[in-house]
C-alpha cells in the first residue's frame, strides 16, 4: 500500500484468497460446535455413572464402616439430569440421553429404606456407607 | 505502473494472462475445494459417531433397544477411524469408504451398527457443513453444493 490510496494486486488477490479459504474453514468449524456439545455432554454424563458406581465398588471393597461423602454436580453441561441406582447399575439421563455403569455390590439401601429405584438428586451430597458387605446412601 | 495513471501494455497483458489462467481454473479448484470440504466434514462427523460408542451414551429408546439386544454396545467401545477415501461413482454422486478398526471382538451385526452410526453422522456432518436440507431421516443421501454423497459400509480393518 502506498501513499496514494492504492493497493497493489498482489495485496488484493492475496486478500480473495485468504477470504475464500477462511470462508471455507468458517463453514466447518461452526458446523462442529454442535457436535462438540454434544460430545462434551455425553462424556459428563458418563463420568457421573463412573464415578458413582467407582464409589460404590470403592466403598464395598474397603470393608464395613468405610464410607465416602461425594457431591453430584447441579448440571451435567448447563441442564438438570436424572441419576437413578437400579440393580442392574448406575444410570444417567441427560439432554434425552442415557447411559449407565454396573457396580459389584448386592445390597443397596437408600436413607434406610431398601429400594429398587433410588434416584440421586443433582447438587445434594450423599454418603456411601459400608455396613456389613451392604451398601447405604444417606443424603 | 507510473504516476500519471498509466499502466504499461506488458502488464494489461500480464494481467489478462493471469485472469485466463485464473477463470480456466477456478471451476476444478472450486470443484476441489469442495471435495475437500466434504472430506474433511465427513472425517470429522465419523469422529462424533465413534465418539457416541467410547462414551455408550445414546437417545432412550437407542438405549432400551441395545439394553435388550445388543447389551455389549452399552459399555464403552474403542474404535480408530483408519482412513477414509472419496469416490466418483457418476458426474454428480460421491461415495464415501469409511476404514476402521476396534481391539474390541465385536459380532457382525455390531459391527453393522456401529458402522451404520459412523456413517449417519458423516452424512449429517456433511449436511450440515453446507447447510443443505436434510434428505430423509438418515440424511440420505446427504448434500453438497453440486453433489449427492452416499456412504458404504464401513469397512473393518
Amino acid at each position: 500500500m502506498n501513499n496514494k490510496g492504492n493497493v497493489s494486486l498482489e495485496l488484493l488477490l492475496t486478500f480473495m484468497i485468504f477470504i475464500m479459504i477462511v470462508s471455507s474453514v468458517v463453514s466447518i468449524a461452526y458446523s462442529q460446535l454442535d457436535s462438540i456439545d454434544e460430545t462434551h455432554t455425553r462424556r459428563q454424563a458418563k463420568e457421573q455413572t463412573l464415578h458413582v458406581s467407582h464409589i460404590m465398588n470403592e466403598v464395598y471393597f474397603m470393608g464395613n464402616s468405610y464410607s465416602r461423602k461425594y457431591q453430584l454436580p447441579e448440571n451435567i453441561n448447563d441442564e438438570s439430569y436424572v441419576m437413578e441406582i437400579n440393580s442392574t447399575g448406575v444410570y444417567v439421563n441427560s439432554h434425552y440421553q442415557l447411559t449407565k455403569d454396573e457396580y459389584i455390590p448386592k445390597n443397596i439401601s437408600h436413607n434406610g429404606k431398601k429400594s429398587k429405584n433410588i434416584f440421586l438428586t443433582p447438587g445434594n451430597t450423599y454418603t456411601f456407607t459400608n455396613k456389613n458387605g451392604e451398601i447405604c446412601i444417606y443424603g | 505502473m507510473n504516476n500519471r495513471g498509466q499502466i504499461s501494455l506488458e502488464y494489461i497483458i500480464f494481467s489478462t494472462v493471469i485472469i485466463i489462467m485464473v477463470i480456466s481454473l477456478s471451476q476444478a479448484v472450486l470443484d476441489e475445494n469442495e471435495k475437500n470440504m466434504i472430506i474433511t466434514s465427513a472425517r470429522m462427523g465419523a469422529q462424533e459417531g465413534v465418539d457416541k460408542n467410547a462414551y455408550a451414551t445414546y437417545y432412550n429408546d437407542t438405549f432400551n433397544y441395545y439394553q435388550s439386544d445388543y447389551p455389549r454396545l452399552l459399555y464403552p467401545t474403542d474404535i480408530d477411524i483408519v482412513n477414509i477415501s472419496l469416490n466418483e461413482t457418476s458426474e454428480k454422486r460421491l461415495t464415501i469408504n469409511i476404514a476402521a478398526h476396534s481391539n474390541t471382538k465385536l459380532s457382525h451385526n455390531q459391527k453393522y451398527i456401529i458402522s451404520s452410526r459412523i456413517n449417519y453422522y458423516a452424512r449429517r456432518s456433511i449436511t450440515n457443513t453446507f447447510k443443505q436440507k436434510q434428505n430423509g431421516l438418515y440424511y440420505t443421501p446427504a448434500l453438497s453444493d453440486n453433489y449427492e454423497i452416499e456412504c458404504e459400509d464401513v469397512k473393518w480393518v
